[in-house]
């Protein structure tokens, strides 16, 4: 049974986990800044330790589904992105967050619901609970690392 | 024996008859005649007898008797037998007077009248004169004897011979008389035989000449009659009698053309009629065939009428049990209602006291809801710190994660602020929960007490309503309990009517029973009729009548 520290929350429905190591701290929703033409699970930014950080509804990004305004619920997750030299910090807008120490296996079962779900994560099961684990590296892309941070590459 | 000769023998008869009597009739009257003619045999015997008498008697206008009286009373010396004597002598003296009256009333005038009224009259009466004064006074005294017999050879006999005289022509007169009236009366007798023989004879002759008349003019037409008679026997009425007279033969002849040609009439109307009622008596077989159908299904009806009628009865009966439960549930219900409107009364007084109790209640619930609104405060400050909390104990265990080995115990810490973090957050949660049920509550509380005094009001209001409506629903019921009392009467006249009814039914029944008899017979009886009309229709043709 492997043994995972993850920080277990909720997306457009669906639990996910994200390993600690990614983390680089878990904050309040602030108020966000909102940016015009920006995609659907691009929610704005907010400014985090003096820097613009844009934040991503992990919902509507991993299924369409938008995470909610629940004020005292959401969290955003700090995350590091980025497959290149450079990392970059990203926020996750997530519900229900708690960090956790889990012993699970891997769930035998096929889902093949929940569209491209798959390509971020590997599927588990807990306690009768299915969660996927987020695979950071595979969630943005270098097209959605170029909308987040236009400044990227030139 | 009279009825069986006819007519001619009958008028024969009569006129022999007739005959026979005419002849002893006369036979008769000839022998009678003979029989009391003048000096007939009866007439001798009368005669005779008269002869006899009056040769026996003394006659009393003759004054014979009174001389020989006389004359013996002046032979008598006794004195008794003298009064006895001119005793005798005056009797004969007052009959002859009252024979002379008689004869002067009854004679007719003429010379025998003369002689013996007034000829021989005075002499008497002078000889009764001088016997009175002269004789009878002096007899039996012994005086003036010579004197007496003087009288008596002179005045007396002279008086007696003038009278005798007298008497002796009326005599010969009567006789004469006798004489002529025997020979008139002989006369008379012979005339009027003569005449009622030739009279009789005549009246014969007449009588058979008429009866011969009389039978012809009743026998010619009698056998007429008879003819036509033999006709109509035959059931021919086409002849008819010919009318020449206008006797009671001729009024029969003509009675019996018209009774012939109303025959004939009749005849032929029940010919037609025959037709008419052969037709009607088959249509009335059909309809009497469509009449027992009929009556039978109207007898089928009449049974399930009645059993329908029947349960109708029954129906009723438990419908006037019903009627009873009712009137009693009634009289129950008007008892309860009373009760009811007092419960209303004291429920109104209650309504009251808890629209009071609502209010204050109430009031005490907005405080309640205020002081919730200032938990709910604390429990959202609450709530921020345990969310800050569990925010720390995250990043705290994310910084103890890149702490490596070293941050291996301030991972516990930073689980244990987690988990008090997660108990806070829940009972903060619940507490949250608890204190937004409790202020919904509250508001839902307030609301429904809101409501719940108004309502309370309402009821109020309704049950004064109800109380009045109770009211009215007591006298309702209580004349319910009249008017269910009266049902109950008719309930039970109509279940009275139903039995009555149900009675009707089962006469009806066995009336339709006897109808459904009555129609079979009618059918036989129809069937009968159109055999009778076949049968009347064979008779009335053997009838031979003008088309």
């Amino acid at each position: 049974m492997p043994e995972l520290h993850v920080l277990m929350a909720e997306a457009g429905g669906t639990r996910i986990a994200i390993e600690i190591p990614n983390l680089v701290e878990v904050v309040a929703r602030p108020t966000l800044i909102t940016l015009p033409g920006s995609p659907t699970w691009y929610s704005g930014y907010f400014i985090y330790r003096s820097i613009p950080l844009p934040v991503v509804d992990l919902g509507m990004k991993i299924c369409g589904k938008p995470v909610g305004d629940k004020l005292l619920c959401n969290r955003v997750a700090i995350i590091k992105a980025g497959n290149g030299p450079e990392e970059f910090l990203v926020g996750l807008i997530v519900d229900r967050a708690s960090a956790e120490k889990i012993n699970c296996q891997k769930s035998s079962q096929k889902i093949s619901s929940q569209g491209d779900i798959f390509l971020w994560g590997e599927t588990y099961l807990k306690d009768n609970m299915i969660f996927h684990l987020l695979d950071i590296k595979k969630l943005l892309s270098p097209g959605d690392m170029k909308q987040l941070f236009p400044l990227i590459g030139n | 024996m009279l009825t069986k000769l006819k007519f001619n023998g009958r008028m024969a008869l009569l006129a022999g008859l007739f005959l026979f009597g005419m002849i002893l009739a006369q036979f008769m009257h000839w022998y009678v005649l003979k029989e009391v003619q003048i000096n007939g045999p009866i007439d001798q015997k009368i005669s005779q007898s008269k002869d006899i008498i009056a040769d026996i008697l003394p006659p009393p206008l003759y004054i014979i008797e009174a001389y020989a009286v006389l004359l013996q009373a002046s032979e008598a010396k006794d004195g008794v037998q003298i009064r006895e004597f001119e005793k005798k002598f005056r009797e004969l003296e007052t009959q002859y007077i009252e024979k002379h009256d008689k004869y002067s009333k009854e004679l007719e005038s003429g010379s025998l009248k003369e002689l013996l009224l007034k000829t021989s009259y005075t002499p008497a009466m002078e000889f009764f004169q001088i016997a009175k004064e002269q004789v009878f006074p002096n007899l039996g005294t012994g005086k003036n004897t010579v004197d007496i017999k003087t009288i008596m050879a002179t005045k007396i006999k002279e008086k007696y011979e003038i009278h005798r005289q007298a008497i002796d022509k009326a005599v010969e007169q009567a006789n004469d008389r006798n004489d002529k009236d025997a020979l008139y009366a002989e006369k008379s007798i012979s005339f009027w035989n003569r005449l009622q023989l030739g009279f009789s004879i005549s009246l014969i002759v007449l009588i058979l000449v008429i009866t011969f008349k009389v039978s012809k003019s009743i026998i010619d037409p009698t056998q007429n009659l008879v003819e036509i008679m033999k006709s109509i026997a035959n059931l021919d009425l086409t002849k008819r009698l010919k009318v020449s007279t206008k006797d009671e033969i001729g009024e029969i002849a003509e009675y019996v053309n018209i009774v012939v040609q109303n025959i004939h009439t009749v005849v032929k109307q029940v010919r037609l009629s025959t037709v008419q009622l052969h037709a009607t008596g088959t249509e009335i077989a059909a309809a009497a065939a469509q009449h027992d159908s009929a009556i039978q299904e109207f007898g089928a009806s009449s049974n399930q009428i009645a059993s329908a009628v029947k349960e109708i009865s029954n129906t009723g009966q438990e419908l006037m049990n019903t009627v009873n439960s009712l009137r009693e549930s009634s009289d129950n219900t008007s008892a309860l209602a009373g009760e009811g409107r007092n419960s209303l009364n004291n429920m109104q007084s209650s309504m009251q006291q808890l629209s009071d109790a609502t209010g204050s209640i109430s009031t005490k619930l907005d405080m309640i809801r205020d002081k919730a609104g200032g938990i709910g405060t604390v429990v959202t400050t609450i709530t921020k710190v345990a969310d800050q909390t569990n925010l720390l104990s995250i990043n705290a265990a994310i910084e103890a994660e890149k702490a490596g080995d070293a941050g291996k115990g301030f991972l516990v810490v930073a689980r244990e602020i987690r988990r008090l973090a997660d108990q806070t957050a829940v009972a903060t949660l619940d507490i949250e929960q608890m204190v937004r049920h409790m202020q919904s509550a509250v508001a839902t509380g307030v609301m429904e007490m809101d409501k719940f005094h108004q309502s309370v009001k309402s009821l109020i209001n309704q049950v004064t309503e109800i109380s009045g409506q109770m009211g009215m629903v007591i006298d309702h019921v209580q004349n319910l309990t009249i008017q269910f009392r009266e049902v109950r009467e008719g309930v039970e006249q109509q279940t009275i009517g139903a039995k009555q009814i149900d009675d009707a039914m089962g006469q009806l029944v066995t009336a339709v029973r006897q109808v459904t008899a009555s129609v079979k017979d009618f059918n036989n009886t129809a069937l009968n009729l159109r055999e009778s009309a076949n049968s009347l229709q064979k008779d009335v043709g053997k009838f031979t009548v003008n088309d």
